[in-house]
């Protein structure tokens, strides 16, 4: 049996080197409430047909890393197998004051301040089990952010493959171009998660830039 | 003379191969010479002789913050700062509490902990 599983193994190994990795392990990175929950939500529905929730106005609503496993991707004739990893948003100060707003108690406010904190280092300690990364952006937000810049001269760093999302390409005041210009260095795949609009060029570029 | 880039302000030395592929940061195209001598001159009529001591005082304070250590302050109750370039790089978090007192995380506790799997 030792003996079988070895040879599999060696087999398998073998296909990807030739025709690159069959599964690889995706991280859903950004600022909070670029979208990337909705994002992942789109990606698991259209190949997996389920649905998931957590979606939310009030800013981070995803306060724990979530992960969904085996998502099988098509793009000519050929598949790619991903585990998602949606991750909180990531940001520099967390104020629970920013939290009242949206008619939660102090208390709540509070709370959630501390858990989105939590997630933000959850999110980071993740960055070393992952074969690539998602860097969702608000297009109708300055993408000149400390956070932005950040997360991009990490993830260089650590020479994990990137690939820019500009999100929210359905709203009037969105400026994808504003985002290729700032990072020209990176894809920049301009995309609206909500509607679906670009959505097939997406899973091309994931299919392309991760396998 | 060195070249600074209009769109990121990243410093070029003369020469520099970076000046004509374009700004290696942000990929921009146009610089500007930097005068130093001009440079120079601005700094020094800026400096306010009458003032020297608030000065020494917020130069030893702005070299205390470039050694801040801590990738999260606990400002307050629902008040936290953190440094996303600090809990990047290292691998231990510590944390400066609000009565200024410090906790140091062994990042294995961490790791990886509570993955709510759909």
């Amino acid at each position: 049996m030792n003996a079988w599983l070895s040879v599999r193994e060696r087999f398998w190994s073998f296909i990807n080197k030739i025709f690159g990795k069959k599964k690889v392990k995706i991280g859903l990175y950004g600022p909070p409430n670029v979208g990337k929950t909705t994002l992942a939500n789109k990606i698991i529905k259209d190949w997996t047909g389920e649905e998931l929730n957590g979606i939310s106005n009030i800013p981070h609503e995803t306060r724990r890393v979530l992960r969904k496993k085996d998502i099988t991707i098509n793009a000519d004739r050929s598949s790619l197998k991903l585990d998602i990893v949606d991750t909180p948003g990531l940001a520099t100060k967390l104020d629970y004051h920013d939290f009242l707003k949206y008619d939660l108690s102090e208390d709540e406010a509070k709370n959630r301040a501390k858990e989105a904190a939590e997630g933000v280092i959850e999110a980071i300690r993740w960055l070393d089990d992952l074969d690539g990364v998602l860097l969702i952006m608000d297009s109708t937000e300055n993408p000149y952010t400390q956070v932005n810049i950040t997360i991009i001269g990490n993830i260089e760093a650590r020479k994990l493959p990137l690939l820019i999302v500009a999100n929210k390409i359905d709203l009037s005041d969105a400026k994808p171009s504003k985002i290729m210009e700032a990072f020209p260095q990176h894809t920049v795949i301009p995309i609206s998660a909500l509607k679906g609009e670009n959505i097939e060029m997406l899973y091309k570029s994931i299919y392309n830039h991760f396998r | 003379m060195p070249h600074k880039c209009t769109r990121c302000g990243r410093v070029y030395d003369d020469g520099d191969v970076q000046i004509l592929k374009g700004c290696s940061f942000c990929g921009g195209k146009k610089f500007y010479y930097i005068n130093t001598k001009n440079e120079i001159r601005d700094l020094l009529s800026n400096i306010d002789i009458d003032n020297l001591d608030t000065r020494k005082k917020n130069f030893k304070k702005s070299i205390i913050d470039d050694r801040e250590i801590e990738s999260i302050k606990i400002i307050d109750d629902g008040l936290y700062q953190l440094d996303l370039d600090i809990l990047m790089r290292r691998d231990e978090i510590i944390i400066e509490k609000k009565d200024g007192s410090y906790a140091l995380y062994i990042p294995s506790l961490f790791k990886n902990i509570n993955i709510k799997k759909r």
